[in-house]
């Protein structure tokens, strides 16, 4: 029986799982501050002051487009190079991907402000709500209730990318597994390691990623009633 | 004088909607703005709650003149405090309750206690039979029971006028008759109104003057006897010998 390496794996285990944990706290960092900052900015898109509009949708463009890969080297060695600093991989990491989230829900949260119906900006207007009241107690929780599928969808595309987060060095799961599958590869030339390392990531992220797309599909069942 | 609308000039890009509407509304009077589809009286109303910015004339609400040029929302959400509306398409917020509708704007805008809004708000309900309803949700109801709840919703406000925008428009013909019965009921409390409507035996039965309205402006106004059975103006015979020749 060829060597599959399985013992190795399971040695390595907690190695394994450190390398993990990071990747998911990057993503679920990213995450809150995106929420959070998202909401934010998507409210500041729906503003009629054209140059504020202009400057979000070209930030929103760029991040979109160029892949956050590149965001991650222009931050690592753009920070260090400008303020002549040790930059944090962590932090950068965290601050890349911030900024693509923040950006991503930013123009879900305009899109789906704006698609609201306007009756439901008239009869708040009528009760006499402030604007505040009116985004807080009306709006937004109409917006919440809708927006939660995709942000669930956007918070797997964001675990699933936190990966390249290796690239600058940062220490996930990536990366603890080929350091792992070199050394066994040292000692043991013959062994499928390799397979089994990443039948076995695959399984992390499936265990992670599937219950997420499931609560997402039932999100959007409950949605869809409102 | 509760209301008064001076020479109200309005226009959508090159559309004159509004050519000059001038009227006077007293405390508890009850009006019924009547004429054809596109004559301006639903943005007479809108203009009047600042729904709708006006280009010319004044509208003065107890002697204080409400509308100014520019006017920021601020503004109008104070106005706003004393003028309620009522919408066609009733316009309930979908993600509460029956109840949370009618207690949002008491507790938000006038700072009331939550016990003492809900107080209010089940005497409404009970006033319009919908008491039964109050932890439902909008999409529950049916179209006449929604708007039973959002007349409530803009008496929970205690307003000094209520502005009802075919209001019974968008209903089946067995429920406009449970709505109108609401709208009788709140006359018979002594609140001002402004109906727009087309539902002319209903118009009849609770205005006190009847504005008549064409192209954008006021062609007659009368009391309902005298509009109804012997109009004074041309275009008000017309019009109302093409509503299912109702004039005898």
């Amino acid at each position: 029986m060829r060597n599959l390496g399985i013992d190795y794996i399971i040695k390595a285990f907690p190695m394994i799982i450190d390398g993990f944990a990071i990747t998911i706290k990057i993503s679920i960092i990213a995450l809150i501050l995106s929420i959070f900052l998202g909401f934010i900015i998507g409210v500041i898109m729906t503003s009629k002051n054209k140059l504020i509009n202009v400057v979000l949708k070209i930030l929103l463009e760029a991040f979109r487009l160029i892949h956050p890969l590149i965001w991650l080297f222009v931050f690592f060695f753009g920070v260090s190079y400008i303020f002549n600093i040790q930059t944090d991989n962590i932090v950068v990491s965290i601050v890349v991907f911030t900024l693509w989230g923040t950006f991503e829900i930013g123009d879900l949260v305009r899109s789906y402000i704006q698609s609201l119906p306007k009756s439901q900006f008239e009869s708040s207007a009528a009760l006499g709500l402030t604007k505040t009241q009116m985004y807080i107690y009306v709006l937004l929780p109409q917006i919440i209730i809708r927006i939660t599928p995709s942000i669930v969808n956007l918070a797997t595309r964001l675990i699933k990318t936190t990966t390249l987060v290796f690239l600058i060095g940062v220490p996930e799961v990536l990366k603890v597994s080929q350091n792992i599958i070199q050394v066994v590869y040292n000692s043991n030339p013959n062994s499928y390691i390799t397979l089994t390392m990443y039948l076995f990531l695959l399984f992390l992220y499936f265990i992670i990623c599937y219950p997420l797309s499931l609560f997402s599909k039932y999100l959007e069942k409950k949605v869809s009633a409102l | 004088m509760l209301l008064r609308v001076k020479n109200l000039k309005k226009s959508f890009k090159e559309n004159v909607v509004l050519d000059g509407v001038s009227y006077d509304v007293e405390k508890g009077e009850v009006i019924a703005i009547l004429g054809r589809s596109g004559c301006g009286k639903s943005t007479l109303l809108r203009c009047i709650n600042g729904l709708e910015q006006i280009e010319g004339g004044e509208i003065y609400l107890n002697e204080t003149l409400i509308t100014k040029p520019n006017a920021k929302y601020k503004h109008w959400s104070e106005v706003r405090k004393k003028i309620g509306m009522v919408f066609q398409s009733y316009d309930l917020f979908p993600h509460m309750n029956v109840l949370n509708n009618i207690i949002l704007g008491p507790m938000k805008v006038e700072k009331r206690s939550k016990a003492d809004a809900t107080k209010e708000a089940l005497k409404l309900l009970e006033r319009v039979s919908l008491l039964e309803k109050k932890l439902a949700y909008p999409r529950e109801l049916s179209g006449g029971q929604k708007q039973r709840v959002a007349i409530c919703r803009a008496l929970s406000m205690n307003p000094e006028i209520i502005l009802f925008d075919e209001v019974t428009a968008a209903l089946d013909p067995e429920m406009v008759r449970e709505v109108l019965d609401v709208i009788k009921g709140v006359k018979e409390q002594g609140l001002t109104m402004i109906v727009v409507t087309h539902e002319m035996a209903f118009a009849e039965k609770v205005a006190d003057k009847i504005i008549f309205m064409e192209n954008g402006k006021i062609l007659e106004i009368n009391t309902p006897d005298k509009f109804f059975h012997s109009p004074s103006t041309v275009e008000a015979r017309r019009f109302l010998n093409l509503s299912d020749g109702y004039v005898q």
